[in-house]
């Protein structure tokens, strides 16, 4: 595994996610990513923006290795996608959180389960989980709320809860595609708060979104995809602001 | 998957038979029915076996010695009779005892007898003989042949017809019953199956989360595959408990139409039953579940939806 990852542990490795001349083609005939080259550092915090179709979805399900890509070379947390193996896909996806537009949280779990669901994945102890459950709920504002049933909730209170889910395993990046998409308008700024306070921890943070009107109220770096490559990207106008040191993160620290 | 993982999803499998407690109810329902009925077949195969053993039980060959060998050479013969393959037991009957039998039974008054008595001279024309028991009929055709070799036997009587009825009765229930069993644990399993798939198509969006957040394919099918061998389980339970209560009945039935035939006991029954239902059901929920969820492991969070 070791000669598959750029080593992440390097000082001078500040990249996240690095696309290097990808391409994605679809069976059907579509081409959704055309030479597409994006490069994000750890720590940052980016909007990616775009009309429908644009490939939006195709850019972030390619970083979650839902799809494959057909052509490039995609390197995300130190793995280097055209080469990873089906049985470290699951270790791919415990470096981030991802965050749905449509919630996805289970039905029949209370808000505590479902928070605490990553955990489970990767055989934290109960105690732990406790912990870093309450920490993670107390961020998002719901700590009182960690009985109830999704259903019980509103949208904005959902999403908090998958962003508590997202940021649960301590991870390096999130990403959230249209988070705000099934939210209330005043929802969608707490929404995107409560990220950039993920962010000035120090997590790296991936927004896909379409309301523009949002992106201009929060002046951060924005990637602009249309017609399956970047057109426009401020990554110079904009320096990120130095990470505060995480104290309250260390209880969640993995393996 | 570490210990802590193992012990929460063995949890999570306990807690998705009550979460999907409708579909856990079908699932235990089809099972409990093609369960019941293999039990009863496997409960009549059983009893007819045992009514034909009964059967066979009076079903004697004879064993006539030379009269050349006296009463003791004939005795020895028999014991030596008595130790050949596939004979279960034999009696000896000494000719002494067997002529006074015959005088009893032709109900002769005095004069006549002692008529006979005197024409025999002391003489006995009956030859010494055994009783033998066989214990496979199936070979029935080549133990009367050995034991006509034997030297010493002058003749061997059996009835030849009631041996073979037997026998192909034995034969025709062993193989309808099998094949019964077979035709619905295949029918079971079918059940069962699509009864799975329903329950995870169902649950797509817990599987599409699981993956999403970095489980492995053995985290994801681990809960499913507990939930399907406790099904299993409880259906075997079930099961066995109603056909305890159907037989019960059918004992209580069987005393007043079946002159003087008791059905086997249950307890005799409940182990082997209880263990075939167990196995059919662990085997079919382990597999059920297994096959179904490799279809759902192969796609990823978007497809899901398409499905």
């Amino acid at each position: 595994m070791a000669s598959l990852r750029n080593d992440p542990g390097a000082a001078n490795n500040r990249t996240q996610i690095e696309f290097r001349g990808v391409y994605k083609n679809y069976k059907n005939g579509t081409h959704a990513l055309k030479d597409f080259n994006l490069k994000i550092n750890r720590g940052e915090f980016v909007f990616v923006v775009g009309p429908s179709g644009a490939g939006k979805s195709t850019f972030m399900k390619l970083i979650m290795r839902e799809e494959k890509l057909s052509a490039g070379e995609i390197t995300v947390s130190g793995y280097k996608l055209s080469k990873i193996r089906r049985r470290q896909i699951p270790q791919l996806r415990r470096t981030m959180g991802i965050v749905f537009q449509d919630f996805r949280l289970i039905p029949t779990m209370t808000v505590a389960q479902n928070v605490a669901f990553p955990m489970h994945v990767v055989g934290a102890s109960g105690q732990e989980i406790r912990k870093r459950v309450a920490y993670a709920l107390n961020l998002v504002g719901l700590a009182n709320k960690a009985r109830s049933m999704p259903n019980e909730l509103s949208g904005g209170e959902q999403q908090r809860v998958g962003l508590a889910r997202a940021l649960i395993n301590n991870p390096s990046l999130i990403i959230a595609d249209e988070p705000t998409g099934n939210v209330d308008p005043q929802m969608s700024y707490e929404i995107v708060d409560l990220l950039t306070e993920i962010n000035r921890r120090g997590t790296t943070v991936v927004m896909v979104t379409h309301e523009h009107q949002l992106v201009r109220d929060f002046n951060r770096r924005v990637v602009m995809i249309e017609n399956g490559t970047v057109v426009a990207d401020n990554a110079g106008d904009f320096v990120p602001p130095a990470p505060v040191p995480a104290q309250e993160e260390k209880g969640g620290e993995r393996e | 998957m570490n210990a802590r993982s193992g012990r929460y999803l063995i949890g999570e499998g306990f807690k998705n038979v009550w979460v999907n407690r409708l579909m856990s109810f079908a699932s235990i329902g089809v099972l409990v029915a093609c369960m019941l009925i293999m039990g009863v077949a496997m409960c009549l195969t059983q009893n007819i076996n045992k009514y034909l053993g009964n059967l066979s039980e009076q079903d004697v060959v004879l064993v006539y010695y030379s009269e050349e060998l006296d009463d003791a050479a004939a005795e020895a013969l028999s014991a030596k009779v008595g130790k050949m393959p596939n004979v279960a037991s034999v009696k000896f009957l000494p000719k002494g005892p067997a002529l006074e039998g015959l005088l009893e039974g032709m109900e002769l008054t005095e004069d006549q007898r002692a008529l006979f008595t005197e024409y025999l001279e002391g003489d006995n024309p009956l030859p010494n003989g055994s009783e033998v028991h066989i214990k496979d009929l199936t070979k029935m055709e080549s133990t009367i042949k050995k034991l006509k070799d034997v030297k010493g036997v002058a003749s061997v009587r059996y009835d030849a017809d009631i041996t073979k009825r037997i026998t192909d009765i034995r034969r025709v229930v062993t193989v309808v019953s099998a094949g019964l069993m077979i035709l619905l644990l295949i029918i079971a399993a079918v059940i069962v199956c699509n009864t799975i798939r329903i329950t995870m198509f169902s649950r797509k969006l817990e599987i599409s989360i699981m993956k999403a957040v970095g489980a492995t394919d053995r985290f994801v099918r681990a809960p499913f595959l507990v939930e399907g061998v406790l099904l299993g389980l409880f259906a075997a339970v079930l099961s066995t408990g109603l056909l305890y209560g159907v037989y019960t009945v059918a004992v209580v039935k069987a005393a007043e139409a079946l002159d003087g035939f008791t059905l086997v006991p249950f307890r005799e029954l409940v182990l082997p039953l209880l263990g075939m239902f167990a196995l059919i059901g662990v085997i079919i929920g382990f597999l059920g579940s297994r096959f179904t969820i490799a279809k759902y492991l192969r796609k990823e969070g978007s497809e899901f939806r398409a499905l």
